[in-house]
């Protein structure tokens, strides 16, 4: 049966709570849709279809994915920008439908365990939710 | 001469990819994805940041054909897209209820940004949707204060489109003649 997409939502929002656990230094934790609508934080799991930030980063990776297709390396598995007050790490993800882990360090030091976190959380969450996290996207 | 900037905006689903696609004389850049809200919008991508082609004029003119994504909460793209652009085609969709509405606050949001201001609206699905009319959309402009020219156009086909560009340009000429 499947999740509630309310849950899987829920879930997502714990399991982004539990990734800014492990990065003492982590600001932020979000899923967006690939489209731009946020899916949940790792504060609170409300979607919203007016949020800025998410479709900023959806543009971002498309912006990315077109420039990697450019120089043939075909589509982009990661996004990082280095910032004056830390570090930004997009990574898209998700077998059945694509979304956007956004993960914000204050400390551009830590890109290393930001990227590690990052990865085992994607593989984790596709392994964890799988179609529900479609259907929360889709019903979001 | 050129590049000249031309933007498309309008509405998700009103056709501004379609359009740049027919347009181009390369491959378009394009950053469509699958969309989330496909149901609601009746359609299955949507444009994130934006579509790039470009049309070289039978006047050797070169001219840039930007895309813009129609969703608000791109919104930031918007002034990116349109810096030194000389003109901007605003689709609309005959299909929705709210076209004119939408139509005449695309104009304020671009126009604007545009140089001198050169829009053209561009009515899209009137085959079907043969209502509102252009005089609806005309009067719903000059009431606002926009003298554009409002056409039909299926854009689809390279020609509609093409004198939607041809309607922008003659109207720049008139504007640097007139000054």
């Amino acid at each position: 049966m499947a999740l509630d997409p309310r849950d899987s939502r829920i879930g997502m929002q714990q399991e982004l709570a539990a990734l800014c656990n492990k990065l003492p230094t982590a600001k932020l934790a979000a899923v967006a849709s690939e489209d731009g609508l946020l899916v949940a934080t790792h504060e609170h799991a409300e979607p919203n279809p007016l949020d800025r930030k998410s479709a900023m980063l959806a543009s971002l990776i498309a912006l990315a994915h077109t420039a990697a297709k450019e120089h043939s390396l075909e589509e982009a598995r990661w996004l990082v920008l280095g910032c004056r007050l830390g570090v930004m790490v997009v990574r898209p993800f998700g077998r059945q439908r694509r979304r956007l882990l956004l993960l914000v360090v204050g400390d551009s030091e830590k890109l290393g365990p930001a990227l590690s976190a990052a990865k085992e959380f994607s593989v984790r969450i596709d392994a964890k939710f799988g179609q529900e996290t479609a259907e929360a996207s889709a019903a979001a | 001469m050129g590049p000249y900037r031309i933007v498309f905006a309008g509405p998700i689903g009103a056709g501004k990819t379609t359009a740049i696609q027919a347009l181009s004389d390369i491959p378009p850049i394009s950053t469509e994805v699958a969309s989330v809200e496909a149901e609601a919008v009746g359609k299955q991508t949507t444009t994130v940041a934006f579509d790039l082609g470009q049309v070289l004029l039978e006047n050797g003119d070169l001219v840039q054909l930007y895309g813009a994504p129609g969703q608000a909460r791109f919104d930031f793209m918007w002034p990116m897209i349109s810096e030194n652009a000389i003109g901007a085609v605003i689709l609309a969709d005959n299909r929705r209820p709210d076209t004119i509405e939408l139509t005449v606050e695309y104009v304020r949001e671009f126009a604007p940004r545009i140089t001198a201001g050169n829009c053209v609206v561009g009515v899209g699905r009137s085959d079907l949707h043969p209502k509102p009319g252009v005089d609806a959309y005309q009067d719903a402009l000059e009431a606002e204060g926009f003298a554009i020219p409002v056409m039909e156009v299926d854009i689809r086909r390279k020609e509609h489109t093409l004198l939607l560009l041809d309607v922008l340009l003659a109207r720049l000429e008139a504007t640097h003649d007139g000054a």
